[in-house]
C-alpha cells in the first residue's frame, strides 16, 4: 500500500471513530431532551459525519503565499459558525434561571449542535481532535443532569471512541510526516488499542471504587437507590429513629441500611404507619405532642384513644420486632389497642409511642388498628364537617405564593376532595421526578417551592410534603405520615419483612364521614418512573444493573475487592490461555505433511518437542547452526551433524545423492533419542541461538534494545 | 529507571489531565457520581497509556547508515527491527539525524507499525544531504509510542563517527595534463585529452572501449588519451561556507581534483584556517575530505603559499577555488607569483 493510500485509509478510520465517539456521547443526552429532537440531531450528526469520511485532512498551517492569513472561509465552516450561533440563541431562549431541568435541556441541545458543527466543519486534525474532545463535556452534562446507571455504557463506549480517534489522529500525523513508513491498514492501529482500553477500563473502575465514600463522593447509596428519610432530633440518621422521631427535617439526608426492623404476616397491608406529623413550619414537620393518652399499660391493659375513625375497619395484627430501638407502635392504621411489652401512650392523632423501653429484639406485640377503606365513589361523595382543629389546614405564612397558586389552579376544575387529591397527585407524577439523590435546596429556600419549581426532583418526603402543603393551601385537611411501605415477602415464606430502607412518607387526607384516608403521591411517581422505565430497554437495563449493584456486599469496598479479584483472575487466565495458544501455533507450524520422508518426520517430531519448551530452531537459523547447538549429554556432535546432513539430502537431493536406508535409520534414531531426552527433561540444547550479524560494506551498524 | 530513560509525555496529555481535574472538581461540587465515573475513565486512559510503554520490553533495532555522503545524492538509511518477544510490540518512530554545527541534511524519520512477535521488518529511508560539511556524529532514537499518543519512550543513541558530506557533483574542468608524448606511440597512459581511436590491446580498461567504433568495425576499439602531465596539481581555497558562489566553485574543484587523482595525478591542497594552515596531499580515498570540511578559508600566508608551490613544482597547475569577495589585486599577485614559478593558474570561478 502506498503512503498516500495508507494516510487516506487512516484518515477515514479516524473520521469514523469520531462519528462513533460522538454518537455514543450524544446517546447519553437522550433523557434530557424530547426523544424526537434528540433523535433528529443524532441522525443529523451521524449523516454529516459519515458524509465527511472520505475527506482528507487539510494541512494545519496556511498555504504558502497567502501572507500567513486565511482570508476566505470555506462554506462548511461558515455554516458551522452560523449553526452554533443559532443554537446558542435557541438555547438562551429556552433557559429558565433557577430551573435545573431546563438548564440541562439547554446545555444538552447546545452540545449536540456543537458536535454537529464539528462534524460539518472539521478540516484539520487539530479541529477533529477538538471535536472529539467535545464528547467529554457532553458526557459531563449527561452525568450532572440526567445520570442513572445506564450511563455506564455510553460513557465507556464514548471514552473508548475518543481514545481510538486520538490514536488514529496521532498515527495519521506520523504517517504523513515520516520520511518512510512500514505500516499496515488502520485495523492494526485499532487492534493495538484493544488491550490498553481493557486496561484503562480496569484501572478506571478501580480508581472509582477506591474513591472515599464521603457525602461529596457518595456512590453506593446513590447507586443502590436506598431511600432516605430525614432523621430528626437526636436520633441521627436511623430509619427507625426517623420514623419515630418527633420532627422530620426536609433538609436532612440519611443513610438507611437493609437492617430488618419488623416482621408481619405476608397478607398484612403494605403500609404500616409509625408517626403522624401535624405541624409544618416551612422547613420541617413536627408531631403535635399536646395530648397524650395512655393506650396500654401492663397493669391497666388496653385503653381507647380519643379519636376513632367514623368509618373504618379494625384489624388486629401481630408484629415481631427485629431490631432494637423501635419506640413507636407500628400498625397498618391508627392504633386503637395494643398488647405487649412496655407502656404505650397515644396523642389521639394516630401516634402511639412507647414510654421507656419498648419491645426488644424478637419480641412480638399485638396491635389493633383502624384504617378507613372506602371506594373512590364513596370518597367523592363524602360530605360533612371537617375537624375543628385548624392545624390540619395550617400552612406556613412564608410558603411561596406560586405554590399556593399552583394548588389553586389544580383544585379549581375539580368538584370534590377526592378529585382534588387526584389532580395534585397526577400533577406531581407528571412533573416531578423521583430521585433518591435529589439535591438540597439552597440555604433559606423553601423546600416545597424548590421541589415544585426548581429541582423537580425529590423522594417521598418531598412528594408528601408538597402534596400536604398544596392540599392544605386549598383548605383540604391533610397530614404527613411516616412508617414503612411494601417490605419484602420473599425473604421468609409467609412473612413480610420491613427493613430500614423501606422507611417511607405519605399523605393522609381527611374525608368527612370517613376519616383519614392514606394517599401516596410518591408511589405513583415512583411507579410511573418504574413502569416507564420498565417498559423501555433502558429502564430494564437500569433496573437490572441497580439490582446487581444492590447485591454487592459491603458496598464500594466489596465492589473494589470483587473487581480486583476479577482482574487478577482475568489476567492469569489470559496469560495461561495465551501461552497455550502460542505453543499450539508453534507446534502447528512444525507439523509434518503426509509426503514427508522418515528423517524429516523424525526431525519435525523433535521440533514439536523443542517448540513445546520454546527451544525450537530460531527463525533464520540454518540446520548447521542448529546442529551445533544440539547434542549435549544425549548424542555426540558428529552424530547430530550427520543426521542433519542426511536430512538435507533427503529434502533436497535426488538420485545417487539421496541418503541410503542405513543413513536414514541412523538419522531417525538420533532425532528420536533427542526427542526422548527432551520429553525426559534432559537438556539437549547446549547454547542459546545466536543472532546472525551481517555487515554492510561501507557503513556501520549499531543496535539498541530496551 | 534505566528502562524509563527517555520517557516523554505527548502534547495531548496536559489537556486530558486538565479535563480530568475539572471533572473531579465538578463531581465534588455537584455530588454527581457519574462525573466521577467520567473522570476516572479519563485517568484510566492516561494510566493505560503510560503502562503500555513502561512495561513493554521493546525490540531490537539495527541501524545501517552510510559514512560518506554527497550533497544532492540520496542514500539509504536502513532500520531493521526485530521483535524477539512473545507479544506484538508498540508502534515505533525511528529518527536519524546528523550532528553538525549547521544543518547538513534533514532528519530521517521512519514510522513502524506494531510488529508481530518473532518477526523482522526492514525499512529504508532516503537521506538527501542539502549542504556539504562535516558532521561530528549522528544521533538516532527509537521512540516507542504509547497507546492513544499520550506517552512515549525514546532512548537516544549518539554515534561518534564523523560523517563527511562532500560537495555536490559538478562537471570537472577539462585540464590538459598531456606530458608531450608523440601521438599514438607508446603504451596508453592516463590522461584527459583524446588522441585517437585504436585497436584494443590486452590490459586496456573496459571503460576506455569506444563502443560505437567497435560496432562499426566489428572489432574492439579503445579511446586513447594523452599522457598525464609530469607536474602536479595544487588547490588553493579561499572563502566561507554558505556562500553560494564559493560552494559552486568548491564543487567544481572537488570534481576536478577527484578526476585528476583517479587519473594518477598528484594533488596538493592548502587551507588557511584561523589560527593554523592546513596542507595535505590528496589520495583517492581522501579527495573529498578538505572540500567537505572547509568552513572558512582565508588567503594563505606567504609561507604556506610557497610550501604549496614547492610541492606542486614547475609544470604543474594551480587551481584557485575562491569566493567572489577575494580582492582582485590579491588574485593578480598570486597569478604573477605562480607564473614566476612555472605554474599554470586556473581560476575555477570561470567554470562554476
Amino acid at each position: 500500500m502506498t503512503r498516500d493510500a495508507l494516510v487516506a485509509q487512516n484518515t477515514r478510520a479516524a473520521r469514523i471513530a469520531f462519528v462513533v465517539a460522538g454518537a455514543c456521547a450524544e446517546s447519553a443526552l437522550q433523557p434530557l431532551l424530547p426523544f424526537a429532537e434528540w433523535l433528529g440531531l443524532l441522525v443529523l450528526f451521524s449523516v454529516v459525519g459519515v458524509a465527511a469520511v472520505g475527506q482528507p485532512f487539510a494541512p494545519p498551517k496556511p498555504v504558502a503565499g497567502s501572507a500567513g492569513r486565511r482570508t476566505t472561509w470555506p462554506v462548511r465552516q461558515l455554516v458551522a459558525v452560523v449553526v452554533i450561533g443559532l443554537a446558542g440563541a435557541e438555547a438562551l431562549g429556552r433557559l429558565r434561571p433557577g430551573d435545573i431541568a431546563a438548564e440541562g435541556r439547554t446545555l444538552a441541545l447546545l452540545m449536540m449542535f456543537v458536535q454537529f458543527a464539528h462534524a460539518l466543519a472539521s478540516r484539520t486534525r487539530r479541529e477533529m481532535a477538538l471535536g472529539c474532545a467535545a464528547a467529554v463535556p457532553t458526557l459531563a452534562i449527561a452525568a450532572v443532569f440526567g445520570g442513572d446507571v445506564t450511563l455506564v455504557l455510553p460513557i465507556t463506549l464514548a471514552l473508548a471512541g475518543v481514545a481510538v480517534t486520538a490514536a488514529l489522529l496521532h498515527r495519521d500525523a506520523l504517517l504523513e510526516s515520516a520520511t518512510a513508513v512500514s505500516a499496515g491498514g488502520a485495523g492494526s492501529a485499532v487492534r493495538a488499542c484493544v488491550a490498553p482500553l481493557a486496561v484503562a477500563l480496569g484501572i478506571g473502575a478501580l480508581l472509582f471504587l477506591a474513591l472515599p465514600d464521603t457525602p461529596q463522593l457518595r456512590a453506593h447509596t446513590a447507586l443502590s437507590g436506598a431511600s432516605r428519610l430525614a432523621a430528626g432530633g437526636d436520633r441521627g440518621a436511623s430509619g427507625v429513629g426517623a420514623v419515630g422521631a418527633s420532627s422530620l427535617d426536609l433538609n436532612a439526608r440519611g443513610k438507611l441500611s437493609d437492617t430488618p426492623v419488623l416482621a408481619v404476616d405476608a397478607t398484612a397491608p403494605q403500609y404500616w404507619q409509625g408517626a403522624v406529623f401535624a405541624d409544618y413550619d416551612g422547613r420541617s414537620w413536627h408531631v403535635s405532642g399536646r395530648r397524650t393518652l395512655e393506650l396500654w399499660t401492663p397493669a391497666a391493659g388496653m385503653l381507647r384513644p380519643a379519636e376513632a375513625p367514623a368509618d373504618g375497619r379494625a384489624r388486629t395484627d401481630i408484629a415481631t420486632v427485629l431490631s432494637a430501638g423501635v419506640d413507636v407502635v407500628l400498625a397498618p392504621g391508627v392504633p386503637t389497642a395494643y398488647a405487649g411489652v412496655g407502656t404505650v401512650i397515644s396523642d389521639g392523632y394516630g401516634n402511639a409511642r412507647f414510654v421507656g423501653a419498648g419491645p426488644g429484639r424478637d419480641a412480638s406485640y399485638t396491635v389493633t388498628s383502624v384504617a378507613p377503606s372506602t371506594s373512590d365513589d364513596a370518597l367523592r361523595a363524602a360530605t360533612g364537617a371537617d375537624p375543628a382543629d385548624p392545624r390540619w389546614t395550617m400552612v406556613p405564612a412564608d410558603v411561596a405564593p406560586r405554590v399556593r397558586a399552583l394548588a389553586a389552579q389544580l383544585a379549581a376544575p375539580t368538584g370534590n376532595r377526592f378529585d382534588t387529591v387526584a389532580a395534585i397527585e397526577n400533577y406531581l407524577k407528571a412533573n416531578e421526578t423521583y430521585d433518591i439523590n435529589s439535591p438540597l435546596p439552597h440555604k433559606g429556600d423553601d423546600p416545597v417551592d424548590d421541589f415544585l419549581f426548581v429541582s423537580h426532583r425529590g423522594f417521598c418526603e418531598q412528594f408528601a410534603t408538597a402534596a400536604v402543603v398544596m392540599l392544605r393551601s386549598v383548605g383540604v385537611p391533610a397530614r404527613l405520615v411516616t412508617g414503612f411501605a411494601f417490605g419484602d415477602t420473599s425473604a421468609q415464606p409467609g412473612k413480610r419483612i420491613f427493613r430500614e430502607s423501606d422507611a417511607h412518607a405519605w399523605v393522609q387526607v381527611y374525608y368527612p364521614g370517613v376519616g383519614w384516608v392514606s394517599s401516596d403521591a410518591t408511589a405513583s411517581a415512583a411507579a410511573g418512573a418504574a413502569s416507564s422505565g420498565g417498559s423501555s430497554v433502558r429502564g430494564q437495563v437500569a433496573d437490572a444493573l441497580t439490582a446487581a449493584w444492590k447485591k454487592v456486599p459491603h458496598g464500594r469496598v466489596g465492589a473494589f475487592v470483587v473487581v480486583c479479584v476479577a482482574l487478577v483472575v482475568g489476567f492469569v487466565g489470559t496469560v495461561l490461555v495465551g501461552q497455550r495458544l502460542i505453543r499450539r501455533r508453534r507446534v502447528a507450524q512444525v507439523g509434518a505433511a503426509a509426503d514427508d520422508g522418515p528423517v524429516l518426520a523424525a526431525y519435525l517430531r523433535l521440533e514439536r518437542a523443542l517448540a513445546a519448551q520454546e527451544r525450537a530452531r530460531a527463525p533464520g537459523e540454518t540446520f548447521a547452526e542448529f546442529a551445533r547447538r544440539l547434542g549435549g549429554l544425549v548424542v555426540g556432535a558428529g552424530e547430530v551433524h550427520q543426521a542433519m546432513r542426511c536430512l538435507e539430502r533427503e529434502c533436497y537431493a535426488t538420485g545417487r545423492r539421496a541418503p541410503a536406508p542405513a543413513e536414514v535409520d541412523a538419522a531417525v534414531a538420533v532425532f528420536d533419542r533427542l526427542r526422548a531426552a527432551v520429553k525426559d527433561d534432559v537438556p539437549v540444547v547446549v547454547a542459546p541461538a545466536g543472532r546472525p550479524l551481517t555487515v554492510g560494506g561501507g557503513s556501520d551498524r549499531d543496535r539498541v534494545r530496551r | 529507571m534505566r528502562r524509563l530513560a527517555g520517557f516523554r509525555a505527548g502534547r495531548a496529555l496536559r489537556p486530558v489531565l486538565a479535563g480530568a481535574a475539572v471533572l473531579v472538581v465538578l463531581a465534588v461540587l455537584s455530588r454527581s457520581v457519574w462525573l466521577q465515573v467520567v473522570a476516572c475513565g479519563l485517568l484510566g486512559l492516561v494510566a493505560a497509556s503510560a503502562l503500555s510503554v513502561a512495561f513493554d520490553k521493546g525490540c531490537e533495532v539495527t541501524l545501517r547508515h552510510p559514512n560518506d555522503l554527497v550533497v544532492g545524492t540520496p542514500v539509504d538509511v536502513c532500520f531493521t527491527v526485530d521483535n524477539p518477544g512473545v507479544r506484538r510490540g508498540r508502534p515505533l518512530l525511528l529518527r536519524y539525524e546528523l550532528v553538525a554545527a549547521r544543518s547538513l541534511a534533514p532528519a530521517v524519520t521512519v514510522y513502524v507499525d506494531p510488529i508481530p512477535p518473532g518477526e523482522r521488518v526492514e525499512v529504508r529511508a532516503t537521506l538527501t544531504p542539502e549542504a556539504r560539511g562535516e558532521a561530528t556524529g549522528a544521533r538516532w532514537s527509537v521512540a516507542q509510542l504509547g497507546a492513544f499518543g499520550l506517552f512515549s519512550i525514546a532512548p537516544t543513541r549518539t554515534l561518534d563517527r564523523r560523517v563527511l558530506v562532500a560537495p555536490a557533483p559538478a562537471p570537472p574542468v577539462p585540464l590538459r595534463l598531456d606530458g608531450g608524448a608523440p601521438d599514438g606511440d607508446g603504451a596508453m597512459r592516463a590522461g584527459l585529452d583524446v588522441r585517437g581511436v585504436r585497436e584494443w590491446r590486452p590490459g586496456d580498461p573496459a571503460r576506455h572501449v569506444h563502443w560505437r567504433a567497435s560496432a562499426r568495425t566489428g572489432e574492439l576499439r579503445v579511446l586513447e588519451r594523452g599522457d598525464p602531465s609530469h607536474g602536479a596539481l595544487g588547490v588553493l581555497l579561499v572563502g566561507r561556507a554558505g556562500d553560494a558562489r564559493f560552494e559552486a566553485v568548491l564543487a567544481v574543484a572537488a570534481a576536478t581534483v577527484r578526476l585528476a587523482v583517479d587519473e594518477g595525478a598528484d594533488c596538493y591542497v592548502w587551507l588557511e584556517q584561523p589560527g593554523a594552515g592546513c596542507f595535505g596531499r590528496l589520495t583517492p580515498t581522501s579527495t573529498a575530505s578538505p572540500f567537505a570540511r572547509v568552513e572558512r578559508a582565508d588567503p594563505p600566508s606567504a609561507k604556506g603559499f610557497s610550501h604549496l608551490l614547492e610541492h606542486v613544482g614547475g609544470g604543474g597547475r594551480l587551481l584557485l577555488a575562491l569566493a567572489d569577495d577575494v580582492p582582485p589585486g590579491w588574485v593578480a599577485q598570486v597569478r604573477d607569483f605562480a607564473a614566476s614559478s612555472g605554474l599554470d593558474v586556473v581560476d575555477l570561478r570561470e567554470f562554476a
